[in-house]
């Protein structure tokens, strides 16, 4: 069930009425669990058996990686896991690319596997470094697992993070529940008023082609960049909202990442829990910056672009990011300001390959970007103009309003919650899945 | 009761009251609400908050573009909608005659308004999936504020405006305000002889025949009739084009198809479609002016006008 939905949001509400008029811990989880098991399974209920395959074998393979902690046994539980996430997304690229003429496996993708993929193999890792101890409770395990907030598209949620707080039975917090409910109205402004709206101007520009103007391509490369962080970290906000509605802290994903001064910095505040994940499980491991730092660096870029979809452009995307880092490491640095826009720039051109739904495709964007014949369209929408750079432009007021850590209430938070919600009233008719759904 | 849980109760209580206002609002005024949320209505209703006009200008996006009602009369409405056809120009025909003070009106001739489409008039209710959504679809069935939310979308707030203060609006504001050059454009008086650019084709009726002379004929003199009926002047006139449109629509057959239906409807035609206009007084190529070509067609449409019997 998608998070802009009247359905979840009346339904979050009640369970949310319940969960805290309930002394239990133990029942608090097992209605977690349910509402998230609903949530989950709502648009296509086989999805659910691979999630309740996925808790059953992760949950038995921490605890025996605990009593046994053995390599072998640690890339098994690895192994499995990473099947499952090839079988139900590379498998059908890879199949594509063999000489073969049978039709390829059915298409049909789990919700967020690649986000349950990541967090359980952190989860195996962690347990048998011996930096958490296996849970034992199934219930508590599941709930980490499954929990509606983070499961579709994250943020990718370590043990160490999360599994305390599922065991340990709290008190209604008056403040972080006023927080909750302000994040999930931010995020759903963010992506049903701030994505949603630009996203058919955006599409439009990608339609036309070889006919796109210049000026209407470079507005698409703004436009999706803003359209991209809004879904996103839309989607990010109302996870780290429904979260503290339940009493939960959800690690913060993004911060300010269009204010980064360099790509290192940009994805220290872009996706900060898959580049974390990407850092301690991936790059750290093949030897970091001890060994070979610049291969590190490119393959750790490279599998991020191919973990965020089965595709050449996305490959491309992530092996230009890994290229670009190492190349920053050896430029020097730009006062800030400049760092700020050469940064965006660089990011907002490298999100061509990421939105590109194949090379042809790129090339002739690419070319409408950068090549004769230059072509000026007088006709853009004012609306996709105005909300794309007042959007961008205020990044940093916006991230300083509505921070995913820690948020202290501000004196004007009710004209800008009632702002939000004339604003989503017309603007969120039509809905869109999110982007990061697919990855 | 603490501070926080304070916060948190007038955060909720803003959510309920914001949503119930909205919601009374739009039980009592749910169809002007409504009538924001759709080019058409929204262009019949303007009229009438203004409480009629001396002259209506009806077409198409091309109309839309290229006709500033207010340049013609300076009580003028432009009741053009983008994307219209014949079915939807006569519906507007028949709501705009009624219209008190009503003496002239401005009715586009070309292929798009000409178009068979259904008629396209009143904004859907907004459709929820009940599958995906059950509340959602619940809640848009019963609440008149979220079937009437179309009209609090961003392109849609000059609407809301125009019906606030309908004598601020001629009902083409929708143009500068949707494409971005435009909202900053600054258009100069015309140079001596700049409007002679325009020259009215020429051309003149013949016998015609078949189903879409048919359609198009009867139905611009049903259009005709429904303001002739209220003792209303109706005069057709037609926008310039370019690149493959003016082809298009330049050939002798649409030339004097255009003069025939002129003819037949018994109304005089101002056809400027095969005007060479220099190509900075379009916006595109298909027949939508910029803000100079629709200030300069403006003029010379009034000067034409002024001429008439």
């Amino acid at each position: 069930m998608l998070f802009h939905n009247a359905t979840l949001l009346v339904g979050v509400s009640g369970l949310a009425v319940v969960h805290w008029l309930v002394p239990w811990q133990r029942v608090r989880l097992v209605l977690l669990l349910s509402a998230s098991l609903v949530i989950y399974g709502w648009r296509h209920w086989p999805s659910l058996f691979m999630l309740l395959a996925s808790i059953a074998f992760n949950y038995a393979w921490g605890r025996l990686l605990e009593k046994r902690p053995e390599r072998r046994l640690l890339v098994f539980g690895i192994v499995t896991n990473l099947s499952s996430l090839f079988w139900f997304k590379y498998a059908g690229f890879f199949w594509s690319m063999l000489p073969v003429q049978s039709a390829p496996p059915p298409p049909w993708l789990p919700l967020g596997i690649s986000f349950f993929t990541f967090q359980v193999i952190a989860y195996l890792v962690d347990v048998y470094r011996k930096e958490i101890p296996a849970e034992r409770s199934l219930l508590v395990f599941a709930v980490f697992k499954s929990l509606f907030a983070q499961l579709v598209a994250g943020p990718i949620v370590r043990g160490r993070d999360l599994l305390p707080q599922l065991r340990e039975r709290r008190a209604l917090d008056w403040a972080q529940l006023h927080s909750g409910v302000l994040l999930v109205l931010a995020g759903l402004f963010l992506k049903a008023g701030v994505a949603d709206l630009l996203a058919p101007h955006v599409d439009h520009a990608w339609g036309q082609g070889v006919e796109v103007a210049t000026n209407v391509a470079w507005f698409a490369v703004y436009g999706y960049a803003a359209q991209l962080l809004a879904d996103f970290c839309g989607y990010s906000t109302m996870a780290v909202g429904f979260g503290l509605v339940f009493g939960l802290t959800l690690p913060a994903n993004f911060v300010n990442p269009y204010g980064a001064s360099s790509l290192r910095e940009f994805w220290q505040r872009w996706h900060v829990t898959l580049s974390q994940w990407l850092r301690d499980y991936l790059y750290i491991p093949l030897g970091g910056n001890r060994r070979r730092p610049t291969f590190n660096l490119v393959v750790t870029m490279t599998l991020g672009g191919l973990w965020h979809g089965a595709g050449w452009t996305y490959v491309l995307w992530g092996f230009m990011h890994g290229v670009l880092l190492w190349l920053e490491r050896t430029l020097p640095k730009l006062p800030r300001g400049a760092g700020v826009l050469v940064t965006f720039h660089v990011v907002a051109l490298l999100w061509v390959p990421f939105r590109a739904p194949d090379f042809s495709a790129l090339v002739t964007f690419a070319k409408r970007l950068v090549a004769p014949p230059y072509v000026w369209a007088t006709r853009v929408d004012t609306q996709f103009v105005v909300v794309t750079a007042l959007f961008l432009l205020l990044q940093s007021v916006w991230f300083r309003a509505f921070p995913l850590e820690k948020r202290e209430p501000a004196r004007w938070e009710l004209a800008a919650a009632a702002a939000m919600f004339v604003w989503l009233l017309g603007a969120g008719v039509g809905r869109v899945d999110f982007i990061y759904f697919v990855f | 009761m603490s501070h926080a849980r304070t916060r948190f109760f007038a955060l909720i209580g803003l959510f309920i009251w914001l949503f119930s206002a909205g919601e009374g609002l739009a039980r009592r005024g749910g169809g002007r609400l409504r009538d924001a949320g759709h080019r058409v209505s929204f262009k019949l209703a303007l009229l009438e908050a203004k409480g009629g006009a001396p002259v209506v200008v009806l077409g198409s996006s091309r109309g839309n573009d290229c006709v500033q009602a207010s340049a013609i009369d300076p009580h003028g409405v432009s009741l053009t909608t983008p994307s219209s056809s014949l079915p939807t120009l006569e519906h507007v025909a028949t709501k705009a005659a009624l219209a008190p003070g009503l003496k002239l009106a401005l009715v586009e001739l070309s292929r798009r308004q000409a178009a068979d489409d259904l008629p396209d008039v009143a904004a859907p209710a907004p459709q929820v999936d009940a599958e995906e959504d059950p509340a959602g679809a619940w809640l848009t069935q019963h609440s008149a504020l979220l079937q009437a939310r179309g009209a609090f979308a961003p392109e849609n707030w000059a609407r809301l405006a125009g019906l606030v203060v309908p004598e601020a609006f001629d009902g083409s504001e929708y143009f500068r305000s949707r494409w971005f050059v435009e909202t900053f454009a600054r258009v100069p008086e015309p140079a001596p002889g700049e409007l002679d650019l325009f020259v009215r084709d020429t051309a003149g009726p013949a016998p015609q025949a078949g189903p879409e002379w048919e359609r198009i004929s009867s139905g611009y003199a049903r259009v005709a009739d429904a303001f002739r009926a209220r003792g209303v002047k109706v005069v057709l006139y037609a926008t310039p084009t370019l690149g493959a449109l003016r082809e298009e629509e330049c050939d002798a057959a649409s030339r004097v198809f255009r003069a025939s239906v002129a003819a037949h409807v018994g109304a005089p035609l101002l056809d400027f479609t095969c005007s060479a206009a220099p190509r900075e007084w379009l916006a595109d190529t298909e027949g939508h002016c910029g803000s100079l070509g629709r200030a300069r067609f403006s003029q010379k449409l009034s000067q034409e006008l002024r001429a008439l019997p």
